[in-house]
């Protein structure tokens, strides 16, 4: 559902501490693939949340994969989370917090969920570099394909420190860690290439875009906090 | 222990209920919603296959004494679901009992529940189903499919034992308009074709629990007055003649 959901979730786990049998919620788990992924590598519960797949969905492939005791879909959305506040020792969110997080307000609501002195990361598709004016024209001019990259759902880009500050001022947390990913559009690129590949999608201007931008400003932006314990 | 807390304890202490006996009278006054739910979650237990570790719905749970009820003695793992209380409450209850490792309070619906189809090994409902399971329609389109084929549902929900006469006799208040009778129910469960019904009866001693609960929760006002506590004037009235318990388990089919 977006640049390799496993590769992402290993870059943002090198910044958490998971230990096994810790509950986890994986927020905007898409295809729950990163909650697969969570529990057979940390031995950690999953409560694999998603508003657009169906849990039933998930169910299947997470039976399929083996990892029935340890992985629960829930059908849930961002902004009305069924969890009691403080359930979970970590949440994660792969590629999915720009859709519900970028809201001022947001953040207040969801820290609560997670356990005081708990860590909430994300990673997300970012810039690498602001851009002072205009979105830079490689982004934004018809590609030779014919598409354009930079569509509306683009405005979710950010920088890191962009993230940084939008966590940190609430005094809710601790940000531990607010970095790009190294050629993150590398992967990035890679991911357009192996779904060309596989037929699914064409992906040309995306594909062109990336190669035209080379990494000075898009990638992955990893962001780690953890909630301070309460006083 | 005060002479209150020793009579409260003998009261709730009930020869067929050797588990729900152990648990703290205090504790179970303080989140009392209804008729004894641990006698209630016992008594269905009675009845239905649980095995440690299975997943098990608890729908309509309240304040999650069915909950813990259920991860204490049985060691299952529990979905503890309810759309009043809320789950950070819940959550707190929970971990005072110390059952946190396996009881999850859940905030849901009852029409939309968010879990995926064939998540549970049980799902168990006590004195709840009646606020939104009476629709013929509801087994197929919000409940059975989240159970697993072969799994069981459970429930226990207030019933008489015969029908109830419209309008009612004179002994009883308008308010119990929406009680069904044992018969009504068992062929409301009997009528969905996915489902074997394999119990669908009068709970035994179902009206002298009710009577009994009544008794333990007026005791520390030194008894029941019948002005304050017009559901224990009207119980005794009725003699267990329209007011008590239905106990249902069927089993999704394979």
């Amino acid at each position: 559902m977006g640049p390799n959901a496993l590769w992402l979730t290993e870059w943002l786990c090198q910044n958490m501490h998971l230990t096994p049998g810790m509950r986890v919620l994986d927020m905007g788990c898409g295809r729950a693939m990163s909650s697969i992924f969570l529990a057979k590598e940390f031995g950690v519960q999953v409560w694999a949340a998603d508003l657009r797949v169906k849990p039933t969905d998930n169910w299947q492939r997470i039976r399929d994969a083996g990892v029935a005791d340890l992985v629960f879909p829930i059908h849930a959305e961002a902004r009305s989370l069924p969890y009691a506040a403080g359930f979970f020792d970590a949440i994660v969110c792969v590629d999915s917090y720009v859709y519900y997080g970028t809201d001022d307000l947001y953040f207040d609501y969801f820290v609560k969920f997670v356990k005081p002195g708990g860590q909430i990361g994300i990673v997300v598709p970012a810039l690498t570099h602001d851009y002072d004016g205009p979105v830079p024209e490689h982004l934004t001019r018809e590609q030779p394909s014919g598409g354009v990259f930079w569509d509306e759902e683009c405005w979710y880009l950010h920088t890191a420190d962009w993230w940084r500050y939008l966590w940190a001022r609430t005094k809710l947390v601790d940000v531990e860690a607010a970095d790009a990913m190294p050629d993150g559009w590398r992967l990035w690129l890679q991911h357009y290439r192996v779904v060309a590949a596989a037929g699914t999608k064409r992906c040309a201007s995306e594909i062109e875009a990336l190669e035209a931008d080379r990494g000075r400003y898009l990638g992955f932006v990893r962001m780690v906090a953890r909630r301070h314990r309460e006083r | 222990m005060t002479d209150n807390q020793e009579e409260l304890a003998t009261l709730l202490k009930h020869e067929d209920f050797p588990l729900s006996s152990k648990y703290d009278p205090q504790w179970v006054i303080e989140n009392e919603m209804g008729p004894n739910v641990l006698w209630l979650t016992e008594s269905l237990c009675e009845v239905m296959d649980l095995k440690p570790g299975m997943r098990v719905l608890d729908m309509g749970c309240g304040r999650a004494m069915s909950s813990i009820f259920l991860a204490k003695e049985f060691n299952l793992q529990v979905w503890a679901t309810d759309l009043w209380i809320k789950p950070t409450d819940n959550w707190q209850r929970i971990c005072q009992a110390g059952v946190q490792d396996r009881v999850f309070p859940i905030y849901a619906e009852a029409r939309s529940l968010p879990f995926g189809h064939e998540f549970f090994d049980a799902v168990i409902s006590l004195d709840s189903y009646h606020y939104y399971g009476t629709d013929v329609h509801y087994l197929e389109f919000h409940m059975l499919k989240l159970l697993r084929r072969g799994g069981q549902i459970g429930i226990i929900v207030p019933a008489s034992p015969q029908d109830l006469p419209h309008p009612l006799p004179d002994h009883l208040d308008d308010e119990w308009y929406w009680v069904n009778s044992v018969d009504w129910w068992r062929h409301q469960w009997r009528r969905y074709p996915e489902l074997d019904v394999e119990r669908a009866d009068a709970l035994p001693g179902g009206w002298d629990l009710w009577v009994r609960w009544h008794e333990f929760l007026e005791a520390p006002r030194g008894g029941a007055r019948p002005e304050e506590n017009n559901e224990l004037a009207q119980l005794r009235k009725d003699k267990g003649r329209y007011l008590g318990f239905a106990r249902l388990v069927g089993r999704r089919k394979e």
